[in-house]
């Protein structure tokens, strides 16, 4: 990343602002960047939206972020609601929901809630406890993928996706034509069109359409 | 031109790879995007890659593995790498480029002391720029200019380098996409290469030179 101009956006209220290099983006009630923007660090609580790429090292988000780009950043913590075009980030951590119309790519991410990503899903560690509405994505491709629905309320909500790839799979409520990987485990209340295992493959209460070893 | 196509089963049982490992490498940037081609198939969508292309390029990353991180691969398999760094010494006893080149770039940009992997890049641009006896010196020192002042900005690979001459002035291009572009009659394409060709090539050069 480039030089960071030794300035900083705070935005406290309603405003807009344009977009450019700071140091910090802190933004507390209902703001909008009208461009491009990257900084070190960023900070949103209330309402915010970025039009256009945001590029943050650090990004918070409590309530609801929108960037209409693409996120790139490092970690990225979210409590509330992220609406983005798309993101690359090392770590993702969410309390609540996230939707993307593009691909997510993403080292660690852990996600408390829901997700619905019209683009695809590539994670290296992927730990999601479905929760509060049903989670949809295209693919999702990794290396550990774990997928739980588990919640006070004994209500339980579903992921749905095309396709699984991984090489250690664990899902639970989840819906998908195509699951492949090297383990793969089934928990309650999925429902997978085909299987394709390398080493093991253990579903103690799916329906599955046909398993195979590869 | 239709290349041949390995299905992404294949690919991982003919290199014994995973699929994690293949994910990881994607995100790391080791495998471009584009070599992701999908397709329908009666399982759905499959992905397929080119095939010569990503066997390659597996074993080489199986290869380099051993002795690099992850991260020192990305950065050698993408444009932006800033981890090479050769002495100037090293790398004409390499013969990685001609003398020419090097003054030249040297004439524009200052003396080389130390020589990275993008620098490696624009020299070997202009090499191949200078070989094809389309361009002089002048143009060179133009090329490298064009080349270090924008080259960077561009974060995308896919871009080439087009020399363009017009009654016996030359023009230096950087385009960013590879669609084709036109020229009127009275002027010469006198160099366009391809950036990420370049950086393959400049790459090959690094492994066979042991770096």
């Amino acid at each position: 990343m480039g030089n960071y101009a030794m300035k900083d956006l705070k935005i406290v209220g309603d405003g807009t602002y344009p977009g450019g290099d700071y140091e910090r983006v802190a933004i507390t009630g209902n703001g909008i960047v009208s461009g491009n923007v990257v900084a070190k660090e960023a900070k949103f609580t209330g309402s915010c939206t970025v039009q256009g790429d945001a590029t943050f090292q650090y990004f918070k988000i409590t309530g609801q972020g929108d960037v209409e780009g693409d996120l790139i950043s490092e970690e990225v913590k979210v409590t509330g609601e992220l609406n983005v075009g798309s993101i690359r980030t090392e770590l993702l951590k969410i309390k609540g929901f996230l939707n993307s119309s593009g691909n997510i790519e993403v080292e660690e991410m852990n996600v408390k809630g829901g997700f619905d990503i019209e683009g695809s899903q590539n994670v290296g560690q992927l730990v999601v406890n479905l929760q509060m509405a049903p989670s949809a994505v295209t693919e999702i491709g990794g290396e550990e993928i774990l997928i739980k629905s588990k919640s006070l309320l004994n209500r339980k909500y579903r992921l749905e996706a095309d396709l699984i790839e991984g090489d250690t799979i664990y899902l639970e409520y989840t819906t998908a034509k195509v699951v492949r990987g090297n383990d793969i485990e089934l928990g309650p209340g999925c429902q997978i069109g085909l299987v394709e295992y390398r080493e093991n493959f253990e579903n103690r209460d799916s329906k599955v359409g046909e398993a195979k070893k590869i | 031109m239709d290349e041949t196509l390995i299905s992404k089963k294949e690919l991982l049982e003919e290199t014994n790879i995973t699929y994690g490992q293949l994910y990881r490498w994607k995100r790391k940037k080791l495998i471009p995007e584009d070599w992701f081609i999908r397709k329908s198939t009666f399982t759905g969508q499959e992905t397929f890659f080119p095939k010569e292309k990503i066997l390659e390029r597996v074993n080489r990353i199986k290869e380099l593995k051993e002795d690099l991180s992850l991260d020192e691969l990305a950065n050698a398999f993408s444009p932006n790498t800033k981890d090479i760094k050769l002495s100037k010494e090293d790398f004409e006893k390499h013969n990685i480029v001609s003398k020419n080149a090097i003054q030249i770039y040297e004439e524009q940009q200052g003396t080389l002391k130390t020589i990275t992997f993008q620098t490696t890049l624009y020299l070997y641009i202009l090499d191949k720029a200078l070989e094809t006896g389309e361009i002089g010196w002048e143009e060179g020192k133009q090329l490298i200019q064009t080349l270090s002042d924008y080259y960077p900005k561009l974060e995308k690979n896919h871009a080439s380098i087009v020399v363009l001459r017009k009654l016996g002035v030359a023009t230096v291009l950087l385009v960013t996409n590879a669609s084709p572009f036109f020229v009127d009659s009275k002027t010469k394409v006198a160099v366009h290469l391809k950036i990420e060709d370049v950086i393959n090539e400049v790459f090959n050069v690094f492994v066979r030179s042991g770096y």
